[in-house]
């Protein structure tokens, strides 16, 4: 599904990424963990196409399709999706708007028409449920006076409503409190299937106690230096990074 | 209701304690060298909606134009100046407001389009409890420019005032927002807010922002603010995250951010025309 080559990357002329490796297929969850700035947030604004990034060598398949060829926009309506590790408050635009027009788009460009609205309301109504977002948060501005935990969680409800088939979540843990991770958890793994993937971005083990990945990976100084299953998280939180890195 | 309306301008009369149901809407339609003097007077206990749709359709047109508005005690009045002007046209209106006890306006100017468009407004809460709302909304693009001069004078205690202007700017286009709030000595218990907020579309164009108050009262409160920036860049790229097309996402941030001007007209048919010009306002622009 995804498969990123030799990925040199520089943000205002730092070199950040250096010869980063990843395959990552259908059906499985990736963990990428790492000592502060490694360079994994720096992988999910390249996978996602944010401005200020450059990739100066290697490249990033997904699906068949270079990536890298695409806009940010264009990535989601093929279904890349991103957790964002600081939602933004967008006032004035509602929830519901913003989210019937998302579908939309990604619809129009599987030539499918517009959702009818009646099954529009009814998937947010079953996918707020899911993650426990309150009905009338919905009715409210894009994260607009949300706590931090109900940021999140409107994430994974974005998620839930867009069904990507690559979710990338950065830091999606931080700053919840471990009934919000428990849900957050949960709304990840119901919407598992065998079709999509998960990269997990985290510093903590916590997460990866309740979405349990295929594979953890190591990303420190710019690549990643180990790779192994689940396993390989509990000797991080144990023995921290230092004994890989050096 | 009287109402009449010839070359030199229009004058409109509502008697004492007269609800007028229809909104008067005015064709304004310029033509060169037209200056014109208008009157609203809005007698005591009585309420009016009066919309001026100013329209330009000769090139290289100036008009300037003098509106007198009067409200007597317990009057009410919402105006809306919709400004859709052929883009070589110079336009200047200078409209002044007397409010007695208890009186409550709101004026909301909408610009979409004229080379130079001033607007300024004059107006004095000379009786006690009398309100008033200006709230503008101000495209520019191409060479154009529009300057926005409001003062309001609180001349009477208890009195409330609220002036909210935002200016969307591209091209190399220029605009100005001169806001000066009066307390004088006796006017105690003012409330007086005064926003002005502002978006430059590229690095070319300009803004000018120019809060003045003057405060002889110690009982009031007052506040200013103004921001001149850009469309939230992390909002973009959000949207964008969600498959919305970066200029799709432009103009939702636009919408959003220009709601907030359009949202307190209150003039039912009057606020959905308008809400559809700015619309298409930011489709073509």
């Amino acid at each position: 599904m995804l498969s990123i080559r030799n990925l040199y990357a520089s943000v205002a002329g730092n070199m950040i990424l250096k010869g980063l490796n990843l395959e990552v297929k259908a059906g499985e969850v990736h963990a990428l963990m790492g000592p502060n700035g490694a360079g994994k947030s720096t992988l999910a604004a390249i996978l996602t196409g944010r401005d200020g990034y450059e990739v100066t060598e290697g490249e990033i398949w997904y699906e068949g399709s270079d990536l890298l060829a695409l806009n940010p926009a264009e990535r989601a309506r093929k279904g890349i999706f991103l957790s964002f590790q600081y939602p933004v408050e967008i006032p004035g635009v509602s929830m519901a708007n913003f989210l019937k027009l998302a579908i939309n788009e990604q619809r129009k460009s599987k030539g499918l028409p517009s959702m009818p609205a009646a099954e529009f309301l009814k998937r947010m109504r079953e996918k707020a449920k899911l993650v426990e977002l309150d009905s009338s948060l919905i009715s409210r501005a894009v994260n607009e006076g949300f706590s931090g935990g109900e940021k999140k969680r409107n994430e994974i409800f974005q998620m839930a409503m867009l069904e990507p088939t690559l979710a990338i979540l950065d830091e999606t843990d931080s700053g919840l409190d471990i009934d919000a991770l428990r849900i957050v958890a949960g709304g990840v793994n119901a919407l598992k299937t065998k079709d999509n993937a998960t990269i997990l971005i985290t510093h903590y083990q916590r997460l990866l106690d309740y979405i349990v990945p295929d594979f953890v990976h190591v990303l420190a100084g710019g690549k990643i230096i180990k790779s192994a299953g689940k396993e390989l998280a509990l000797e991080l939180e144990e023995k921290g990074y230092e004994w890989l890195v050096s | 209701m009287n109402m009449i309306q010839d070359s030199e301008g229009f004058s409109i009369r509502i008697p004492a304690k007269t609800q007028a149901k229809e909104p008067v809407y005015i064709q304004a339609r310029m033509s060169a060298d037209s200056p014109s003097r208008n009157r609203i007077v809005v007698e005591t206990g009585s309420s009016a909606d009066v919309v001026i749709n100013y329209l330009s359709e000769e090139v290289n047109i100036r008009v300037d134009e003098l509106t007198e508005v009067r409200l007597e005690e317990n009057a009410s009045l919402n105006i809306v100046l919709l400004q859709r002007l052929n883009p070589s046209t110079h336009l200047k209106t200078h409209t002044i407001v007397n409010q007695a006890a208890d009186s409550m306006m709101k004026i909301h100017y909408i610009v979409l389009s004229g080379e130079s468009i001033d607007n300024r407004l004059q107006v004095n809460l000379t009786g006690k409890n009398a309100e008033h709302i200006a709230h503008g909304l101000t495209f520019t693009e191409g060479t154009e420019h529009t300057g926005n001069h409001v003062q309001i004078v609180h001349a009477a205690p208890e009195c409330r005032s609220n002036q909210l202007f935002k200016h969307i700017l591209s091209g190399t286009s220029t605009g100005n927002f001169i806001g000066k709030i009066i307390v004088n000595k006796d006017a105690q218990k003012t409330t007086a807010y005064q926003r002005s907020s502002n978006i430059l579309l590229n690095n070319k164009a300009k803004m000018d922002i120019q809060p003045q108050l003057e405060i002889y009262a110690d009982d009031v409160k007052c506040s200013h603010g103004a921001t001149v920036g850009q469309l939230d860049s992390e909002a973009l790229f959000y949207l964008q995250t969600r498959g919305i097309d970066k200029q799709d996402a432009e103009k939702i941030l636009l919408r959003a951010f220009a709601e907030e001007t359009l949202d307190n007209i209150n003039i039912e048919n009057v606020k959905n025309e308008v809400i559809q010009y700015v619309n298409q306002k930011l489709i073509t622009s």
